[in-house]
């Protein structure tokens, strides 16, 4: 019997308790928030995939119709900026950059807004030909897309 | 004798937090293998979703003619060039039967709906059945259809 209670009171005393304790929960609280952050990350990442596609799609597909057209000889932002907004989706913004050595000169044709920091942007490039009566001319055209 | 009691209630709360846990555990395992099992159906679909509407609105179909005898189409394109959409092709895939076209787009386990709009979202064209399941993917492309921008939708859900 004396063992017994010399085991119960060690050098520590009670406190050996006490730490143990501690240790469980600090233990339980790490498993819960590393439950909690997988499931927001896992939650995150799937909602965003589809958007994220459709936006690349969806600037590629501007592009082509655009450049089908022939919005991009006009070489005027004004004109340009016109034609996007009659087919970009409400809910995207596009910026597009077209470099190219003109007849004239280097001109680039810069429409809507800048690129926002801290958001998902698609960019993507296309090789045109803007033809006129007497030649043809190489440029690329640079867009960014987003989500607004 | 009061020890006794004591490390009882000691066990039984042990016990209960243990219990208490391993049901939270339990719970989560089958919360992530549901959501891991809708995500893999989620992405299959999507891709599904995706190549047929690459396929719809960058190739011209296999036969490339495949509309003077739909019954003979091979792989279903409405391309006469790269997002130019052939309103021939395009009326003929609408007027296919439903279960045809679902087999031979190899979706026969999910449903679709094919639509063509202008930019004001003037239904032009359109066959299949509306989306009505628990999961649905709805793309659209952005084409030239009878020399107007249009938007090509293809959903496909179940």
């Amino acid at each position: 019997m004396k063992t017994k209670k010399q085991s119960w009171n060690l050098r520590s005393g009670n406190r050996k308790g006490f730490i143990l304790s501690l240790d469980a929960a600090i233990a339980v609280m790490i498993v819960f928030i590393f439950i909690a952050v997988s499931t927001f990350y896992i939650a995150k990442a799937n909602e965003e995939t589809l958007s994220r596609v459709q936006v690349v799609r969806a600037g590629s597909d501007i592009m082509n119709v655009l450049d089908r057209e022939n919005v991009f000889e006009t070489k005027d932002p004004v004109a340009i900026s016109r034609e996007i907004g009659s087919i970009l989706p409400s809910m995207y913004e596009m910026r597009l950059r077209i470099n190219g050595t003109f007849p004239e000169k280097t001109i680039t044709v810069e429409t809507t807004n800048q690129t926002p920091q801290g958001q998902f942007v698609v960019s993507g490039e296309r090789v045109i030909v803007l033809s006129n009566n007497s030649a043809s001319n190489y440029a690329v055209a640079k867009y960014w897309m987003w989500l607004k | 004798m009061r020890k006794g009691q004591i490390a009882s209630v000691d066990l039984f709360i042990a016990f209960t937090v243990f219990i208490l846990l391993v049901s939270i555990l339990v719970g989560m395992w089958n919360m992530y293998s549901q959501r891991l099992n809708e995500g893999i159906e989620y992405e299959k679909m999507r891709l599904a979703a995706y190549h047929i509407s690459d396929s719809f609105v960058k190739t011209p179909g296999s036969p490339s003619a495949w509309e003077l005898s739909p019954s003979s189409a091979e792989i279903f394109g409405l391309a006469i060039d790269d997002r130019v959409l052939s309103s021939a092709k395009a009326n003929a895939f609408a007027n296919i039967s439903y279960s045809a076209a679902k087999e031979k787009l190899k979706i026969m386990g999910y449903n679709y709906r094919f639509r063509i709009k202008d930019l004001s979202n003037n239904i032009l064209l359109a066959s299949g059945m509306a989306p009505a399941g628990d999961i649905s993917i709805v793309v659209e492309r952005y084409v030239t259809y009878e020399n107007e921008k249009a938007i090509m939708e293809f959903a496909l859900w179940k």
